[in-house]
């Protein structure tokens, strides 16, 4: 599988867990930026959504990305549809971090940090922000 | 014929599927367009839903089970909707495809509608089993006729016997075949196994044991020489009587003594079971007494009797010590039952003796055991009884007790509706003294039955006063 633009394979030698590189896009918050991201497969992948979420030390600090590296994205979740592959979650990814205009973190992150469980899956997540 | 075919038919039963269709390896593996987009593989019986999305009938209906719309543009689908795309269909079948045995060696390359044919009839590196029933290896199939010429469990013709005999264990049969022929060891003449084992029974040559070893006679020698020469002058056979009757007897005491041995374990549970219910009682009749001279007197009682239980205990295996120590050491133990009759005698005897004594002290456990049973029982009878008797006394008096606070408690309350009583001034004055006499008034009222029954000690020796200011407290509490 060749990787799109600006992602690279770190690890992907079985069907359970992945690891892959994503490059902040040129001429936006991120620029120049590493970042890591961490797929987890079910047995129903593609049927059901794979956990993703961002680890290693530099969590994208981003209004939709909390700092325990859970993402609030759609597709990743309630919308996610088994058409998707790995590379269309980190074009996703990087638009969502290229349409960003401020780099904050979102504001409840202390709580959620402090009382959200490791898969991000089991988060009741509320989608209310189309722009970024 | 007819063998063939079940032997077939059982092959194709325990074979796995010929191949997984989403396995296949294309000649041309990335022509997108043709592929279903949820499984990235070419389609297999390709449908289209409403919204005009193919895929992959097994695909979409999966996702249908997780998600109700089109994986691609989000439409609801009704399952029943999907249709065949019958010429993506034929495309899709007419692709050409690898053997998926391409890793064995099979270079075969045909459309893949053709695939399953090809691995039924043509592919010689599919898997397959043995045919003997007994070897079953699972092997490739262009490797089977080379392997039927050497398998083991193959079967081939013994030539003495003419039976069928598995290749690997010819040479085993032919330690045993009854058709091979045998020389006798002693008399040294030759016939066929099957006879040879008849001869062995009567071949005057064969060194057997006088008929009475089992007593102790320590001659062996030919058959012939046995009845001729030994038997007349065997001092065994002068005692033979008297031995066999000795034997009898001994295994008659042997079954007595395994009988008794079950009866005492099948006791032993009984025992500790009773025990533990007089340890129990004796603890749950202290804790009502206190440190009353009873539950000492009943402590001392299971100690004696534990102790007694113990030693008991020991005796068996001190007897089967005994039994054992005389069978690796014969010689030293027992010494006068060497002196009353020979060596061989000597033996019986003792063993005789142990096992009457060793009998007769299980018995006496047993009784010992019953007795401290029926023991057990009536004093533990003669415990509850005492017990009871004075717990009944008790209920006694504390329904005395009862009745007289009763009595009290009707006098208090019949004094407190009657206002022209002699007590008045205190009840009134306690309610106009409080400043919210309006709230207070129902609040004691309705607390009043709760209140007396739980201030009824206190009740008995004092006067309402205390009462009313109880009351007070619990409502105040409650605001």
């Amino acid at each position: 599988m060749n990787p799109p633009a600006g992602v690279d394979i770190i690890d992907a030698n079985d069907f359970k867990v992945w690891k892959l590189g994503l490059a902040g896009a040129p001429a936006t918050l991120y620029e120049g930026e590493k970042f890591q991201l961490e797929f987890n497969f079910g047995p129903n992948y593609p049927l059901e959504s794979p956990q993703v979420l961002f680890v290693g030390d530099n969590v994208p600090i981003h209004p939709h990305i909390y700092s325990n590296g859970h993402i609030c994205l759609d597709v990743l979740y309630n919308h996610w549809s088994p058409v998707q592959t790995v590379a269309s979650i980190c074009l996703s990814l990087q638009s969502m971090l290229s349409s960003c205009t401020s780099k904050e973190r979102p504001p409840d992150n202390a709580t959620y940090v402090k009382t959200a469980r490791s898969n991000p899956k089991h988060t009741a997540w509320a989608f209310h922000d189309d722009t970024v | 014929m007819n063998n063939n075919s079940t032997a077939r038919k059982q092959d194709q039963d325990q074979e796995e599927p010929l191949y997984d269709p989403r396995g296949l390896q294309y000649v041309e593996p990335s022509q997108t367009s043709l592929q279903c987009s949820v499984c990235c593989e070419y389609f297999t019986e390709p449908v289209s839903a409403p919204c005009g999305h193919t895929f992959c009938l097994g695909c979409i209906t999966q996702a249908l089970e997780v998600s109700p719309g089109c994986p691609l543009c989000r439409t609801k689908i009704n399952p029943n909707a999907l249709y065949d795309v019958i010429a993506l269909s034929r495309i899709c079948d007419e692709l050409m495809v690898y053997c998926p045995h391409k890793s064995l060696g099979c270079d075969h390359v045909c459309q893949r509608v053709q695939i399953g044919q090809h691995l039924k009839d043509d592919c010689i590196y599919i898997g397959t089993l043995c045919r003997v029933e007994e070897c079953r290896k699972k092997l490739l199939k262009k490797d089977l006729s080379e392997h039927m010429e050497s398998c083991p469990y193959k079967r081939v013709d013994c030539l003495m016997c003419n039976t069928k005999v598995q290749k690997s264990q010819l040479q085993e049969h032919h330690k045993t075949c009854p058709a091979e022929s045998v020389t006798c060891p002693h008399c040294e003449t030759t016939r066929t196994r099957l006879r040879h084992m008849e001869h062995i029974q009567e071949c005057p040559k064969q060194i057997v044991p006088c008929t009475l070893s089992e007593f102790g006679c320590p001659w062996t020698g030919p058959r012939f020489d046995l009845t001729a020469t030994h038997i007349p002058q065997c001092p065994y056979e002068a005692i033979r009587g008297f031995l066999e009757q000795n034997k009898q007897r001994v295994e008659s005491l042997e079954q007595e003594n395994k009988h008794l041995r079950t009866i005492f374990h099948d006791l032993r549970p009984q025992v500790q079971l009773l025990r533990d219910q007089i340890g129990s009682l004796s603890e749950s009749i202290q804790l009502m007494t206190g440190p009353g001279s009873f539950g000492d007197s009943m402590h001392g009682f299971v100690d004696t009797n534990q102790y007694q239980y113990h030693s008991q205990q020991g005796a068996p295996s001190r007897a089967h010590g005994a039994i054992l120590g005389y069978d690796s050491n014969g010689a030293e133990n027992e010494l006068h039952g060497l002196e009353r009759s020979g060596s061989g005698l000597g033996t019986v005897g003792d063993t005789h003796e142990l096992l009457i004594s060793e009998n007769e002290r299980i018995r006496s456990e047993i009784e010992t055991l019953t007795a401290g049973l029926a023991s057990l029982e009536l004093k533990q009878n003669m415990a509850i009884m005492t017990e009871s008797m004075r717990m009944q006394e008790e209920v006694q008096s504390l329904r005395a007790v009862c009745h007289g606070l009763r009595m009290q408690m009707h006098y208090l309350l019949l004094e407190r509706q009657n206002p022209h009583g002699p007590s008045p001034p205190t009840g009134g004055g306690g309610g106009g003294g409080v400043s919210n006499s309006g709230n207070n008034g129902p609040g004691i009222k309705t607390h009043g039955p709760g209140t007396s029954s739980g201030g009824r000690p206190l009740s008995t020796s004092g006067p309402p006063r205390p009462r009313f200011s109880d009351g007070l407290g619990r409502q105040d509490t409650k605001l």
